[in-house]
């Protein structure tokens, strides 16, 4: 349980994972320039990835509890 | 108004609008390809904007370069833009051929549906072509000459001369830059776009008056999984994987900028971009070229494509029950894939009638015999 809300182990990894990514991006966004912008998207499209494994594990267990 | 609000009393209407549910097997992968289409076509609605806050018609070259070196992610948001267009297009494709293929414009409104979404293609490709010609490259002035000489010389044209001048001037206003690209920005982003929001709306409508149109035999006690979360996560699932995957590649091969018009170059012989190489290279076909044989040979193939759910008339729905039109439909991928390849070794090289002839010859008896092979193998393995 988190907050009241059920969360299995995988997707509080995972939201744990992207919290730290958004932290890296955040404080990586004060540096940012021309040279090392290209990186801070890599690290946007790995979050969204991580984003996107979240709600594909989100719909298996709301398909398994369907059953 | 007020007491029958207060009444609390339950009155004929909507009281929720649902969308159409799937089932389990529906949430299949290739079930999904026109949500790719979507989601690249609402990424591009949102970057593209923020490349209107820099882009000035009255100067595309130079706004542009400032875009990429002066601009804060401005580079990064064009590339992703401009990637994204690449993959709505290569998705467009594969969208097409796989509803073509399994005969998905049979039914009560699946041919409006197809005939729609045809319109919608066209759209897309004219939104492409000119979000190519704004950053004015080589290529991009190129294009716009090419387009001016085919509304002049082809038959339409020649036919309505008056006709050919006002699409012309539409086109281009009074050809200075600052006019023309003002033009052409009006139509990439409001004009032809909204079109495409409208035909989308349209689409989309008929899609869930259909539903998912269903491969093999539908099986009529499978149990649909709830729209809402389900189906809604598995979209956003896909949706959300498709962008990140464009944006790995927009981080890792970042776009560089192309040569500006004007510039004096050796040697440099101007090429589109690869979803126009079949139109470019049907264009060097010697005798048949812009006005009379290339380019209204791909006119008859949109025309038969448009005609398609009149003329299928086969009782079956699998591809090798319709043996003709999957015959046609492995001609057009082999038509396509081979000019384009022919377009890339050898750009702007004039190629004989019979060469052509002969080619296209080719690709009919191999996609015409292939079918049919397959088709009467099936029925002598049912015998």
């Amino acid at each position: 349980m988190l907050g009241g809300i059920y969360m299995s182990r995988k997707i509080q990894l995972l939201i744990g994972l992207q919290l730290a990514l958004s932290v890296i991006m955040w404080f990586y966004s004060f540096g940012v320039n021309f040279n090392n912008e290209r990186i801070w998207l890599l690290l946007l499209a790995v979050n969204l990835i991580v984003f996107s494994a979240i709600i594909y594990i989100l719909m298996k267990e709301f398909l398994v509890s369907e059953k | 108004m007020n007491d029958l609000l207060e009444s609390g009393e339950q009155t004929e209407g909507s009281y929720s609008i649902t969308l159409k549910p799937v089932s389990r097997k529906q949430l299949r992968f290739d079930y999904w390809t026109g949500l790719f289409v979507l989601a690249g076509i609402i990424f591009e609605a949102i970057t593209g904007p923020l490349l209107l806050f820099y882009y000035q018609a009255g100067n595309p070259y130079g706004s542009t370069v400032s875009i990429i070196s002066t601009v804060p992610l401005g580079g990064i948001i064009l590339t992703a833009h401009l990637y994204m267009a690449y993959a709505v297009i290569l998705i467009l494709f594969v969208h097409m051929f796989r509803n073509y293929f399994v005969g998905a414009y049979r039914g009560a409104w699946r041919w409006a549906q197809w005939i729609i979404g045809l319109l919608l293609f066209l759209v897309v490709y004219s939104i492409a072509i000119i979000g190519y010609i704004l950053p004015e490259y080589y290529i991009s002035v190129d294009a716009v000459h090419i387009t001016i000489t085919l509304i002049e010389r082809s038959i339409v044209g020649r036919v309505f001369p008056a006709l050919a001048s006002f699409l012309v001037s539409a086109l281009v206003g009074n050809a200075t830059t600052a006019q023309a690209w003002q033009h052409f920005l009006a139509m990439h982003a409001i004009l032809l776009t909204g079109l495409a929001f409208v035909l989308i709306a349209v689409h989309f409508f008929l899609f869930e008056k259909s539903g998912i149109h269903q491969v093999e035999k539908a099986v009529p006690d499978e149990k649909p999984v709830p729209v809402m979360p389900v189906s809604m996560l598995n979209s956003l699932f896909l949706a959300f994987a498709f962008i990140a995957i464009v944006l790995v590649f927009s981080a890792l091969f970042p776009q560089g900028l192309l040569t500006a018009y004007g510039v004096p170059q050796y040697g440099l012989l101007p090429f589109p971009d690869w979803y126009l190489m079949p139109v470019y290279k049907m264009m060097d076909v010697a005798g048949l070229g812009l006005s009379t044989g290339g380019v209204p040979f791909l006119g008859i193939l949109v025309v038969i494509a448009f005609l398609v759910p009149f003329l299928d008339r086969y009782k079956g729905s699998l591809p090798l029950d319709r043996p003709l039109f999957t015959a046609m439909g492995i001609f057009v991928i082999l038509f396509l894939a081979s000019m384009t390849l022919w377009g890339y070794a050898q750009p702007g090289l004039s190629q004989t009638r019979l060469l052509t002839l002969a080619m296209f010859g080719g690709m009919v008896f191999v996609s015409t015999v292939s079918v049919y092979a397959m088709k009467y193998a099936r029925r002598d393995l049912h015998e």
